[in-house]
């Protein structure tokens, strides 16, 4: 697998009881370690983020809950972002998530 | 998977999919899912035949918890606390059944002593039987993490139960600290087994003000307070020292509980339809804002109890309550629910009465009625 360090993340959280959009987290991976800007480029293979539908169904008739967007831009422009709650993501998506907010910066 | 698998209660038929079971769907199942293309109808079947595995789950879990009978005499108040030790697994430990001793877990005491008082309010105030009106068990879970390496800064209703983050204590303390939060979260249970407000565009906001209403009315309750002693905040002291802001929102005054750049800034709540927020209505946008334009309903309430005085609960409550109940629907918007509760208050109190003259007054001083 070639690493391709010029991807962008960009994650935004919305919902939740006190009903605020904090600013969102970036994440360029050019800046990284070459084993984490790896961990990420496996991660969106694991995920096949770019398959993924823009929103993935959440469970039941919940209030309140955290809503999150991940939109990943690659080198070439193609552009992809996923809406999902937490709980209805993979391991994947939700280590995507984890490694975003862990690197990147408000 | 096993080890990951939720414990979750029968509820309604799902609103949004027409799922019989509201399930969690697990990571690798929800890649093949993904990957296989009709996800909907694919999530679908695989809630219910996880909604099956679940009921067995429970049933294990019933027979742990003693003598709990399928049906509840009127008035029996039964609260479930478990802890998720920083984890998401659902429900978590059992840490205290209802009659349990006080233990020292702040956030466990809270969670237990908090649904208690909504119980106490409901049933006395409203004779309501639990959220569903039929003795529901009252379930919490604390300590809960979404992320095991991230605090939760939330509280949420998941469609059967309560769950509570530690907070990460830098913008906020525990979500169990404040009594109108609890209730706001039982609330929308309520809401749920009533008039199911969809939650997205204006009867989710709607959804989001029963749950504001109804929180702030119990801590009104609790603390024997007039309309004009109360404080109508939601979340008054669960924000850390460090937030420029009092509380997560105002029914009397929507747009001015906070100002602070890690909340997005200003708090963006409207108290005019005039100022009504259009926002997209996906989850990015809070599903059309249903947490901002709450404002609007929010001080409709607050203008009715503050006009009739005294405590909120036995006129304006009540007529909310009533519309609530009986008159609003899955899709009211701001102006059918309007409607509904000039309905109610002729009914409950006459037409020529000064409740029903209040109630309308209310809708047009926040431009929802002309």
């Amino acid at each position: 697998m070639t690493t391709n360090k010029s991807v962008k993340f960009t994650l935004m959280r919305s919902g939740g009881v006190a009903g605020i959009r904090p600013p969102s987290i970036v994440l360029v991976a050019s800046g990284l370690p070459d084993d984490v800007a790896q961990r990420l480029e496996q991660l969106l293979e694991e995920a096949a983020f770019f398959e993924l539908p823009s929103e993935l169904p959440e469970r039941g008739p919940s209030a309140d809950n955290f809503q999150y967007s991940l939109e990943v831009r690659r080198a070439d422009g193609r552009t992809h972002t996923v809406t999902f709650a937490e709980a209805s993501a993979g391991e994947a998506l939700r280590e995507l998530k984890r490694l975003v907010r862990e690197y990147g910066q408000r | 998977m096993k080890s990951k698998m939720p414990i979750a209660r029968r509820v309604r038929p799902d609103v949004h999919t027409g799922c019989p079971f509201c399930t969690i769907i697990p990571a690798h199942m929800m890649r093949g899912l993904v990957r296989s293309g009709d996800d909907k109808r694919s999530s679908c079947a695989l809630s219910t035949l996880l909604g099956s595995q679940q009921l067995r789950g429970q049933r294990t879990m019933l027979g742990v918890l003693g003598a709990v009978s399928l049906m509840t005499p009127a008035g029996v108040k039964r609260r479930t606390i478990y802890d998720a030790q920083k984890a998401s697994e659902l429900p978590g430990v059992l840490v205290r059944g209802e009659g349990g001793a006080k233990g020292k877990d702040r956030m466990v005491n809270e969670a237990y002593d908090h649904a208690g008082v909504v119980y106490d309010f409901f049933s006395k105030v409203y004779g309501r039987n639990s959220i569903d009106d039929r003795g529901m068990r009252l379930d919490a879970t604390v300590h809960f993490r979404q992320d095991p390496t991230e605090s939760f800064d939330n509280a949420f209703w998941n469609g059967t139960q309560m769950i509570y983050g530690d907070g990460d204590g830098e913008t906020f303390i525990r979500f169990t600290k404040c009594l109108e939060v609890i209730a706001h979260e039982l609330t929308h249970g309520i809401t749920q087994y009533e008039a199911g407000l969809k939650y997205h565009g204006q009867s989710g906001a709607l959804n989001e003000s029963f749950s504001d209403v109804f929180g702030s009315l119990v801590k009104q309750w609790k603390k024997k307070q007039t309309a004009a002693k109360a404080d109508w905040l939601i979340g008054a002291g669960m924000l850390s020292k460090s937030v420029n802001g009092i509380a997560l929102r105002s029914l009397k005054e929507p747009g001015s509980a906070y100002d602070d750049e890690r909340f997005g800034g200003k708090d963006p709540q409207p108290g005019h339809m005039k100022d009504y927020l259009k926002l997209p209505d996906t989850r990015p946008g809070d599903n059309g804002g249903v947490h901002i334009n709450s404002g609007i309903p929010n001080r409709a309430f607050y203008l009715v109890a503050h006009q009739l005085g005294g405590y909120a609960w036995e006129r304006a409550g009540k007529i909310w309550y009533d519309a609530l109940c009986n008159r609003i629907r899955a899709d009211s918007t701001f102006k059918t629910a309007a409607k509904a509760t000039i309905d109610s208050a002729s009914s409950l109190f006459g037409d020529a009465s000064a409740e029903c003259k209040a109630v309308k007054a209310a809708w047009k001083k926040v431009g929802v009625l002309s």
